[in-house]
């Protein structure tokens, strides 16, 4: 096989494993791999933000 | 020409070397880059796929209508099984960032129209991206043409808002959207709020009263019923009109007669033609789920349910939606990151265009610099270019006036046809079929009828010219 493909590959590989690895420990943090019963990590979305984006869909009658 | 080989393989070093760079300099940065990274490593990897697989809608439609070859439609719809098969075990392990959209009779309208145009162009949405990278001058026009197309349709009122029938305009106003977002004005806008926001979204599972996250549900359901089996059917039919008059001509040569089981061994022959096509869908599969799996990862590890939340974070919080949003599928995903980087360029040159819904309510228009999906798009032309530079198959090809004006009109067809179908033959068929969502169906078969009539037009043109041309010869 070509030389330059197999580097191509290679650096191709690991850029994909050091990402699927990066995104491994969330899972594991939020559960999803185990057998806890509830699932999830502690939202960091502000709370006042979560609000605003609430109250754009509320209709004039409310 | 040995030395010229040698050339491009360093620039397919330097292409890769470039991402990479790219890569851990702004990992370096800040960590949220991964993100974008994400995007990038995937996209680069749907382009040497593509490369690889001659993976084009068009030419698939083209040769099989045209001339009655059906290697590339084969292993287009194999394709489409192995992605299904990885993401329905992606679905049912619930790390699937998928959505369905709603559909109805306009998935069908919008699959003809883009059906049309890729005939014309020359090239599907993804098949553009990749010959772009190969260096085809064509290729780039029909993508220059389908971002203008889709960005300004998105934004289009004044005489266009007299074809909106009252129903779509009474139903889009009374959804009451934000203030800012002018869901009265503009045609897509009320096409969208008022007419298909109005209709379910269908899965094969929920339409057989499973859930899209159970298994039953994700290969009962949207696998089995929903994929293999229209598939199947489809693979019979081009057996049946375009396969297996070859195969039938060689047993008759062989045995003097064809029985039924012989035509499973032709079948198989059919399928198995396509083995590069088949490939590049088998690993564009994986990818494809891998994909759904990093980011959905990256969305826990951040605590964000979009790409806006961690651009904000970043300090760009230029171009995001309303809701805080950009445009961010999770998935393989071609023509809104089109848009959304002219959008961008005509935001800057003065036009308003977010008060619409596609942009404004939606997707944003982020610094196409730090816009995800254009990452995605970007890296997937840059992995098509190295493929073809490894396969001794690049080079600059300068479009004729002719081939200018064909790509031009058919990117225009794309564009609309994209827009009302919300997506092209990736995000509005191939993920949507692959992932249980019946409007993908719908489009597919809108496209294939597009693709039929493009195909008789195109080639009425052609007749007509050189019998123009004949007959200027004989004067």
């Amino acid at each position: 096989m070509d030389r330059t493909f197999i580097i191509v590959i290679l650096i191709v590989t690991v850029f994909t494993a050091f990402l699927i690895g990066y995104s491994v420990p969330p899972y594991i943090e939020a559960g999803v791999f185990s057998g806890r019963k509830e699932k999830g990590v502690e939202s960091k979305i502000d709370k006042t933000l979560e609000q605003h984006y609430k109250d754009l869909y509320k209709t004039d009658e409310e | 020409m040995e030395e010229e080989a040698k050339k491009k393989k360093i620039w397919a070093l330097v292409i890769i070397g470039f991402f990479a760079l790219v890569s851990a300099l702004t990992y370096a940065y800040s960590d949220y880059y991964v993100y974008l990274s994400a995007y990038l490593w995937f996209g680069l990897i749907y382009g040497m796929c593509l490369q690889y697989g001659r993976f084009c809608f068009a030419s698939a439609f083209r040769d099989l209508f045209a001339v009655g070859v059906p290697r590339m439609v084969v292993g287009i719809m194999i394709a489409t099984l192995f992605f299904a098969f990885v993401s329905s075990f992606v679905t049912a392990t619930g790390f699937s960032t998928f959505h369905p959209s709603p559909s109805g009779i306009h998935s069908m309208i919008a699959g003809l129209i883009f059906g049309i145009g890729m005939v014309f162009a020359g090239g599907c949405a993804s098949g553009s991206l990749y010959k772009t990278g190969e260096g085809n001058g064509v290729a780039l026009l029909v993508i220059l043409s389908i971002s203008v197309t889709q960005s300004s349709f998105a934004d289009l009122g004044g005489w266009l808002n007299k074809l909106v029938p009252a129903s779509w305009h009474a139903s889009a106003t009374s959804k009451k959207l934000p203030a800012v977002i002018n869901a009265g004005d503009g045609w897509l806008d009320q096409y969208l709020a008022g007419y298909v926001w109005n209709h379910d979204k269908v899965t094969f599972a929920k339409l057989l009263g499973l859930k899209n996250e159970s298994i039953f549900g994700a290969f009962g359901g949207n696998l089995l019923v929903g994929v293999i089996i229209p598939a199947l059917v489809m693979l019979i039919v081009v057996y049946f009109f375009w396969g297996r008059k070859g195969f039938v001509r060689e047993r008759m040569k062989e045995k003097g007669a064809v029985s039924f089981s012989d035509h499973f061994t032709g079948f198989w022959r059919m399928i198995s033609l396509s083995k590069r096509t088949s490939i590049a869908g088998l690993i564009l599969g994986v990818a494809c789920g891998l994909q759904m799996f990093v980011i959905e990862g990256l969305r826990i590890k951040y605590g964000v349910r979009n790409a806006g939340e961690i651009l904000t974070r970043l300090g760009s919080d230029f171009g995001l939606s309303i809701q805080g949003t950009v445009f961010d599928p999770g998935y393989w995903y071609v023509t809104t990151q089109e848009a959304q980087w002219v959008g961008w360029v005509m935001h800057k040159l003065g036009w308003n265009n977010m008060d619409n819904i596609f942009f404004g309510y939606i997707n944003g228009i982020p610094n196409p610099a730090l816009n995800p999906a254009d990452w995605m798009s970007l890296a997937l032309i840059g992995g098509a270019a190295i493929m073809a530079l490894l396969n001794n198959e690049f080079k600059f090809k300068k479009p004729t006036m002719e081939l200018a004006i064909w790509a031009i009109a058919g990117g225009f067809f794309m564009g609309i046809g994209s827009r009302l179908g919300l997506g092209c033959n990736v995000g509005a068929f191939f993920v949507r079929v692959a992932n249980g969502d019946i409007g993908g169906w719908l489009f597919g078969l809108g496209m294939i009828g597009g693709a039929f009539i493009g195909v008789k037009f195109f080639n009425w043109w052609t007749e007509r010219k050189m019998a123009k041309e004949l007959a200027g010869l004989e004067i």
